[in-house]
C-alpha cells in the first residue's frame, strides 16, 4: 500500500460555473419566453432591429445551449472529474481562464447577435472572432482535463470520463469544420462552402452539436450523479462499453436526416436515415443503464426530489431519442419537417433532459460544496412538479400545432386545389397553441425561480468549502489482473481513449467531408 | 463531400448574384429571416402547388452560406421572385399587416431609413471570385457602379407605384427587394 497523500478539490470553480449556469439559465429562458410571445403578439418586437424575432431567436438558442447547458456541463465536469480521479484540477489558472473566457464569449454573443452579426449557420451563428475565442477556450479546457487525467491517483478511468473525452475531441472537430470562413471585416466573413455542400456540413455540425454538446457530456454526468444520488452502482459495465462506442460512432453519420426531401442527393439522405434509426439502440442503452441503476431503490424516487429530476430527465432522453429516429423516417419527416413538431421535439430534450438533469445536479452538489443541507426538500419537490407541468404545457400544444399546420398545408379540395391556399390561414389557426406554449414556458420558468430561492437559502446556511481536503494513495504501477476485460486496456490510458474516440468519430466525419 | 460536389449538376441559366442582390442577401442574413422562412421547396404536389417548381441542387451553387432554413413560421421564399411587384415588398417590410392582414411577421422600418453600406462590396466580390464564383476579371472595381444602377431601376419602379422617399435608391430596402425578386427566378421559363 502506497503512502496516503492529502490534497484538495477546487470547489470555487465549480461554484462559479454553477452560478453562471443559473444566471444564464434565467436569461436564456426569459429570452425564450419573449420570442414565444412575439409569435402571438408581434407588437412585442417593439419595431426595433435589436429586439426583432429574427435576432432574438438565435440569442435564445445560443444562450440556452452554450451558456446554460454549457456552464452546466463545466460545473458538473469540474466537480466529478476531480473526485473520480482523486486529484485537484491540473491547473487553477487554466480553470480560471476557462471560466472567465467562456463568460466573456457569452457576453460577446449577447451583444453581437442582437446587432445582427451572424454567420446564419443554425447553432453556430457567432461571428468568426468569437469562433476563434471559443476554439481557444475549448482547448484550454482540454489541456486542463488531460492534465488532470495525467496526474490522477485513480488507475481506472470511469465511464463518465469516456464521455467527457469523446465530447471534447468531437466538439473540437465539428466547431472548426463548420466555421471555415474567409473574413471580410471583423464581423463579416464569406463561407468556404456553398449550397448543398454547406448544408451538409452545417447539419453534420448541427446534429452533432445536439449529440456532443447536449447529449454525450450529459450522459457522462448522468453516469456520475445518478449512481451517486441513488447510492447504487451502475447497472451494467458491459452495456456502458457497448452503448458508448456505438453511440459516438453512429451519431456522426446522422446529420442528413435534417435534409430529407431537399436537394441533397438521395443516397446521402438515405444514409442519414439508416444511421439515425440505428441510433435508437445505443441511445436506449444509455437510458436503460440509467434507469436500471435505480433497481432496488425505486422507493427512494418517491421521496428524493433529486432522483425524481433524474428519472424525468432520463425518461425525456429516452423519449426524445426514440422520437428523433422516427422523425428521420422519410414519410414521417415529410409531415413534421418545417413545423412546430420539431420545436416541441428539441424542447423535450432541452427542458426535459438537459434542464431537469441540471436542476437535479445543482440540488445535489451545491449543498455539498457549501457543507450544508438543502434548505427545503419540499420546495425542490414543488419545483419538480411545476417543471414537469411546464414541459407538458409547452410540448403538447406545439405537437398539436405542428400536426395541425402540416395537415392544413397538404389539404386539397376535391377539385384538386389547395384548401388553404393562403399560408396565413395555417398560421392564425395555431396562434392559440402558441399562446399556451408561452404559458408552459413561463410555468417552467417559475419552477426555476423556486429553485433559485431554495438554493439561495441553502447557500446562506453554509460556507463555501473552497478547497475541500481529500486523501488517496498515490498511483502505483499497474499490474493487469488475470482474466481482465480487454476494454480495461483502453480505459487505463486517457490518450488511448482520446485516440480511439477520434478514430471512431472521424470515420463518419471524413466520409462526409 | 466531393461525391456531393459531383452530384450537383451545374445549370447553365443559374448565374451569380449581382452586387445589389448580394448585399440584399446579407441583410436577409442579418435580420435572421432564415429563422422563419425556408428556401427549399420539397418535391410534393402540396408544395409545388403552393410555391412553384421544387428546388434543384444546382440552383444553390453560389449560396454562401446556404439559406434553406429548418422552420416555416412563414411561407417558403425560394420562388418568391417576381411573385409580387417591388412596391408590395416595400409596403410589406414597412408593415406586414398592410399587405397580409393578421400576419405575425415583425415590421422592418429601419430598412427604409438606413443607407446601404457598400464599402465591403468589392472585397466580397473578390473573395467570392477566389472561391470560384465566375464574376468577370476586375469586376470588383465595377461592382458598386453596377449596384447603384440596379438600385436606381428599383427606385424608379417604386416611384411608378407612387412610392416616393428622399434618397430612396440608397436605402437598404432596395437591396432586400432586389434579392427577394431574384430568388428562384434563374430556372423560370420566361
Amino acid at each position: 500500500m502506497a503512502n496516503l497523500e492529502t490534497f484538495s478539490y477546487d470547489n470555487k470553480v465549480v461554484r462559479n460555473f454553477a452560478y453562471a449556469t443559473i444566471i444564464f439559465g434565467v436569461i436564456g429562458m426569459l429570452v425564450g419566453i419573449t420570442a414565444a410571445l412575439q409569435l402571438v403578439y408581434p407588437s412585442l418586437n417593439f419595431g426595433l432591429a435589436e429586439t426583432s424575432f429574427g435576432r432574438i431567436r438565435p440569442l435564445h438558442t445560443n444562450a440556452v445551449i452554450f451558456a446554460f447547458v454549457g456552464n452546466g456541463i463545466f460545473t458538473c465536469v469540474y466537480y466529478s472529474l476531480q473526485r473520480l480521479l482523486k486529484t485537484r484540477m491540473y491547473s487553477d489558472v487554466l480553470s480560471s481562464i476557462h471560466f472567465w473566457g467562456w463568460q466573456i464569449i457569452i457576453l460577446a454573443a449577447a451583444i453581437t447577435l442582437p446587432l445582427g452579426m451572424t454567420s446564419s449557420h443554425e447553432y453556430a451563428e457567432l461571428i468568426w472572432p468569437i469562433d476563434i475565442a471559443i476554439a481557444i477556450v475549448w482547448i484550454v479546457f482540454g489541456i486542463n482535463m488531460f492534465g488532470t487525467l495525467i496526474k490522477r491517483r485513480e488507475q481506472h478511468i470511469y465511464v463518465a470520463i469516456w464521455f467527457y473525452i469523446a465530447t471534447w475531441i468531437t466538439v473540437t472537430v465539428l466547431h472548426i469544420f463548420n466555421n471555415i470562413q474567409i473574413p471580410v471585416s471583423m464581423s463579416y466573413a464569406v463561407n468556404a462552402f456553398a449550397g448543398v455542400q454547406d448544408a451538409l456540413v452545417q447539419w453534420w455540425y448541427g446534429h452533432n452539436a445536439v449529440a456532443f454538446f447536449l447529449t454525450t457530456p450529459y450522459l457522462g454526468l448522468m453516469y456520475y450523479f445518478l449512481p451517486k444520488a441513488a447510492n447504487r452502482p451502475v447497472y451494467s459495465y458491459k452495456l456502458s462499453i457497448i452503448h458508448f462506442w456505438s453511440l459516438i460512432f453512429l451519431y456522426i453519420w446522422a446529420g442528413p436526416h435534417h435534409l430529407l426531401y431537399t436537394s441533397l442527393p438521395d443516397w446521402a439522405q438515405s444514409l442519414g436515415t439508416v444511421f439515425s434509426i440505428m441510433l435508437i439502440a445505443p441511445s436506449w442503452g444509455g437510458m436503460l443503464n440509467g434507469l436500471l441503476t435505480l433497481r432496488g431503490v425505486w422507493d427512494k424516487v418517491r421521496t428524493d426530489p433529486i432522483l425524481k429530476f433524474f428519472v424525468i430527465a432520463v425518461t425525456a432522453y429516452g423519449m426524445a431519442t426514440l422520437e428523433g429516429p422516427l422523425l428521420s423516417v422519410k414519410s414521417l419527416n415529410a409531415i413534421t419537417h418545417y413545423t412546430d413538431w420539431t420545436v416541441a421535439h428539441v424542447h423535450i430534450g432541452a427542458l426535459g433532459w438537459n434542464g431537469m438533469l441540471t436542476f437535479g445536479m445543482l440540488y445535489w452538489l451545491l449543498p455539498r460544496i457549501y457543507g450544508t443541507k438543502l434548505y427545503s426538500v419540499k420546495l425542490a419537490n414543488t419545483h419538480f412538479w411545476i417543471g414537469t407541468l411546464g414541459i407538458l404545457f409547452y410540448a403538447i400544444p406545439l405537437y398539436w400545432a405542428g400536426w395541425t399546420q402540416s395537415l392544413m398545408w397538404k389539404q386539397f379540395t376535391p377539385d384538386g386545389l389547395l384548401q388553404y391556399g393562403n399560408f396565413l390561414e395555417t398560421v392564425t389557426q395555431i396562434l392559440p397553441m402558441y399562446l399556451i406554449r408561452a404559458i408552459g414556458g413561463t410555468i417552467y420558468f417559475i419552477g426555476v425561480i423556486v429553485m433559485i430561492y431554495n438554493l439561495y437559502k441553502t447557500v446562506q446556511s453554509g460556507h463555501l468549502i473552497a478547497n475541500q481536503e481529500a486523501s488517496a494513495p498515490a498511483l502505483e504501477k499497474y499490474i493487469p489482473e488475470k482474466n481482465e476485460h480487454w476494454h480495461r486496456w483502453i480505459e487505463r490510458k486517457p490518450i488511448q481513449m482520446l485516440f480511439w474516440s477520434a478514430i471512431v468519430i472521424l470515420i463518419g466525419g471524413i466520409i462526409y467531408l | 463531400m466531393m461525391m456531393i460536389d459531383e452530384n450537383v449538376p451545374k445549370i447553365a441559366s443559374v448565374k451569380p448574384y449581382t452586387p445589389l442582390e448580394l448585399e440584399g442577401r446579407d441583410i436577409y442574413i442579418r435580420e435572421g429571416c432564415v429563422n422563419c422562412h425556408s428556401q427549399m421547396i420539397r418535391p410534393f404536389r402540396s408544395e409545388t402547388e403552393r410555391y412553384g417548381e421544387y428546388s434543384k441542387s444546382g440552383e444553390f451553387i453560389y449560396d454562401r452560406p446556404f439559406l434553406w432554413g429548418s422552420k416555416r413560421t412563414g411561407p417558403d421564399l425560394h420562388r418568391i421572385g417576381g411573385k409580387y411587384p417591388d412596391s408590395w415588398h416595400y409596403n410589406h417590410m414597412l408593415d406586414p399587416t398592410s399587405m397580409s392582414p393578421g400576419s405575425i411577421m415583425p415590421p422592418y422600418p429601419w430598412l427604409l431609413e438606413d443607407d446601404l453600406n457598400t464599402s465591403y462590396t468589392p472585397a466580397k466580390i473578390r473573395i467570392l471570385q477566389s472561391l470560384g464564383t465566375p464574376y468577370p476579371d476586375g469586376y470588383a472595381e465595377k461592382a458598386v457602379e453596377d449596384l447603384k444602377n440596379q438600385a436606381k431601376k428599383i427606385a424608379s419602379n417604386l416611384a411608378k407605384d407612387k412610392i416616393k422617399q428622399d434618397n430612396l435608391e440608397n436605402k437598404e430596402i432596395i437591396a432586400v427587394i432586389a434579392y427577394l425578386q431574384r430568388l428562384g427566378t434563374d430556372i423560370k421559363v420566361k
